[in-house]
């Protein structure tokens, strides 16, 4: 089976990854010749490479007849060859059909955010930010702190 | 009028000439396609010209720099071009008269991905065009800005600069701004309501009044701004490096900006993103939507409804009848008043007889004071009570009850601008003299400086005659969709007490009128023991006055006179993150919309019940780790 060999960059959790492919020692082959360890899986294969793939330096890889990228989990080393066990990288696999789903978000950028919902990954401090605001009067009329204004009311007063 | 700007100016080291012509600068290269003069340009061949050149990409935002706008000419509307828009609400441009700048954004496909400039207007010399009656000194800035997909451009083919005064002298470029009073107003898409064109689709401006005006309340518009540039003296044409004049730099991050101010000779940009979701959703959470229905329930969603006033002060009326007047003595004259009343042998005998026959505080309903200023005076006249004319002279006021209003010195803004503006995380209280320090519900009064914040009316309504007062509280913010309804009415009232009474109790006076009764026994010459039995009989029928009770219109007298209200908000603790890695990047914000996954980009969190992986071509177990991977969070 063919497979290439990369060096992944990215967090598992990117879709898209930022992988750099690696090179077989003293070849210039595009794709490696693989071997699976039998029965495999499709999700987490089991595969044996040649000392001079240098599978080592890889941790990510992508199998042609699968077309599916994988994480390399382990490498064992056995009678000058080495066993990689994989385990499928569904995002990067799988990624057009998944960025053309439509899905509802629960959370995003900010393009996609609503800042109105609640977020309940915000910390907040134990202790709150006040502000006071004065009203200002908008006629004659108003209180006034240095006034002293007697009223007096009379009936009888024809 | 004059022209705010000379130069605009493009990075690329185009500049148009504001002061003169219009040109429109294509997508590719910048180049110019058409030159028009201001005096035959109007807004509706600016469209023509953009369909004729850009059929499939119009421009996305316009912004008007400029003076003063009024009235649009009904009468002359087509339904042709953007006057299409303009029909049935033509008095949009009699909103613009402060300021006189605006800018409106009409996304309509979505499909934007250039940060290109398309033309600009100078509508300085626009009068009696075909399609308004009038307007002066403006600057129409259509222009299309979104992102740019590709991050590895160079950062130069990406910087516009907006509104930027150039020039070049013999040592080199400088820079003029030649009006000190450019403002700029924008709004903010997402609340618009949307007008179907027969080509585009178009967002209401009209019908909208939360303006964002630049040149206010700029304290609180800085948690909306991306950038701030200050300069200085910018009105005197002194040559500046004209990169610090730099305005905006539109770059990829799906953000539209737009801003500039210049007052007082001083220029402030201000950088207002204006987020365009239909440019990434499917569709939003907005409620008026109608391809679903949340809550399951079959309501007609309709949050609009009738405002709420006070109506007037009740009438006086029933003063003029003379049954009670309501005086406002000056201190002096209640001195005067006083002596009259303690009065003995030098009043006539008549006038002791009336005292003698009547308590005088049978006929003063009420003796208070009150730190009000301002009670109108209807005149002057000397004080009567009772029938007996005292002599003593004294202003009077006709009005019974006295309304008089208060107002927010500042406006209520949202300060954070997410959901901790509002209650249950932000409290809000008010302090109302004579009332007293209540809780008001903080949603009622929230809203975001983007639609002119919530002013407060704080009416009071005053009985004189007694003292007894009520406060109308009333948040007045725009009404701005008929989901949230509008909030323009009186919601609460409260009463007190304005009055801190004083000692005039029957005690008093019973005391003084013994006394007053024995002296004047000589005169009148009854036996004194008849006089006393006299006496007495009147006094058991007095009604004891009390003002007690009033315990908390002393509180209200010795307290602050000046309404207030306290604002209490949380606050948020953020980790130090930087540029790259923030809270944007590693958390996201709640979103709650449906979007196409390609559209997005950064950290998203997706609902795992809205993800289908049928048409993914997967097992089932990879299936369930993807939906296991898309609901725990994943970068694009």
């Amino acid at each position: 089976m063919d497979a290439k060999l990369y060096f992944n960059k990215s967090d598992k959790r990117y879709i898209n990854k930022d992988i750099e492919q690696i090179q077989p020692h003293e070849s210039s082959a595009e794709w490696l010749q693989v071997e699976f360890i039998e029965p495999t899986s499709i999700v987490n294969p089991r595969l044996i490479f040649s000392t001079e793939s240098n599978v080592l330096q890889a941790n990510y890889l992508f199998l042609k007849d699968f077309g599916r990228y994988y994480y390399i989990n382990n490498h064992t080393l056995e009678h000058g060859r080495v066993i990689v066990e994989c385990h499928v990288d569904v995002l990067m696999s799988f990624s057009k059909d998944i960025l053309d789903e439509n899905v509802v978000l629960n959370r995003g950028n900010r393009d996609m955010s609503n800042m109105y919902l609640n977020d309940d990954k915000l910390k907040m401090y134990n202790y709150s930010l006040f502000k006071t605001i004065n009203f200002k009067p908008q006629g004659n009329v108003y209180f006034d702190e240095n006034k002293e204004q007697l009223v007096m009311v009379c009936s009888g007063s024809v | 009028m004059a022209t705010s700007i000379r130069n605009l100016n493009f990075n690329n080291g185009q500049s148009i000439n504001l002061g003169f012509v219009t040109e429109f600068w294509g997508l590719s290269g910048l180049s110019p396609i058409e030159t028009v003069h201001p005096t035959s340009i109007n807004v509706n061949r600016f469209k023509k010209t953009l369909e004729e050149n850009y059929s499939s990409e119009l421009p996305n935002a316009i912004a008007v720099l400029g003076q003063t706008f009024e009235t649009f000419d009904e009468a002359n509307t087509t339904l042709d071009g953007v006057a299409e828009i303009l029909q049935n609400q033509y008095w949009l441009w009699g909103s613009l008269e402060t300021g006189g700048c605006f800018m409106w954004s009409a996304p309509n496909s979505g499909e934007c991905h250039f940060h290109n400039f398309y033309g600009l207007y100078h509508i300085d010399d626009m009068i009696q065009g075909s399609w308004y009656t009038y307007y002066s000194g403006g600057i129409v800035i259509p222009f299309r800005c979104h992102v740019n997909d590709d991050e590895n451009l160079p950062i130069v083919d990406n910087e516009l600069f907006l509104f930027n005064a150039n020039d070049t002298d013999e040592n080199g470029p400088v820079n003029h701004v030649y009006n000190s009073q450019l403002k700029i107003r924008c709004v903010d898409c997402r609340s618009l309501n949307r007008y179907i064109g027969d080509d585009y689709e178009w967002l209401d401006i009209w019908n909208q009044n939360q303006w964002i005006e630049s040149s206010t309340s700029v304290s609180d518009w800085k948690m909306h701004y991306l950038y701030e540039y200050t300069t200085d003296n910018l009105a005197n044409s002194n040559p500046h490096p004209w990169k610090r004049w730099k305005q905006s730099r539109i770059i990829p991050n799906i953000e539209w900006f737009l801003g500039i101010d210049v007052e007082n000779g001083e220029l402030v940009g201000h950088y207002v993103p204006i987020e365009e979701s239909d440019a990434v959703t499917v569709s939003d959470d907005n409620p008026n939507g109608d391809s679903s229905n949340p809550g399951g329930g079959d309501g007609d969603k309709d949050g609009l409804g009738d405002d709420v006033d006070t109506g007037d002060a009740p009438s006086s009326n029933f003063l003029q009848t003379g049954i009670s007047r309501i005086y406002i003595p000056t201190q002096q004259q209640m001195t005067d008043f006083n002596k009259y009343i303690f009065s003995d042998i030098s009043q006539s005998a008549i006038e002791q007889l009336k005292k003698m026959w009547s308590n005088p505080l049978d006929y003063v309903e009420n003796l208070g004071v009150c730190r009000l200023t301002g009670i109108p005076s209807s005149g002057t006249s000397s004080i009567t009570f009772g029938g007996v004319n005292t002599g003593v002279s004294s202003e009077y006021t006709s009005n019974a009850f006295l309304q008089f209003d208060y107002r927010l010195d500042k406006k209520i803004t949202e300060y954070w601008g997410n959901a901790l503006d509002y209650a249950n995380y932000t409290k809000l209280k008010i302090y109302i003299p004579y009332c007293g320090l209540y809780d008001l519900n903080a949603d009622e009064f929230m809203i975001s400086s983007k639609y002119g914040g919530c002013d407060i009316l704080l009416r009071y309504r005053v009985d004189l005659m007694s003292g007894m007062c009520v406060a109308f509280v009333k948040p007045e913010r725009a009404q701005y969709d008929s989901y949230y309804g509008n909030m323009n009415s009186f919601m609460y009232q409260y009463n007190g007490n304005i009055y801190l009474p004083l000692s005039l109790t029957a005690t008093d006076w019973r005391n003084t009128y013994q006394s007053v009764l024995g002296i004047a026994g000589g005169i009148i010459a009854p036996s004194p023991s008849a006089v006393a039995g006299m006496a007495e009989s009147v006094m058991a029928q007095k009604v004891n006055v009390q003002h007690s009770g009033s315990i908390g219109t002393n509180f209200g007298y010795m307290g602050i006179q000046k309404p207030y209200i306290i604002l209490e908000k949380p606050s948020i603790s953020e980790p130090n993150m930087n540029k790259d890695y923030n809270y944007e990047t590693m958390y996201g914000y709640p979103s709650n919309k449906l979007v196409k996954l390609k559209n997005c980009k950064g950290f998203i969190k997706v609902d795992d019940t809205t993800i289908w992986t049928n048409t993914i071509h997967c097992s089932d177990d990879e299936a369930n780790e993807i939906k296991e991977l898309l609901t725990g969070g994943v970068w694009i």
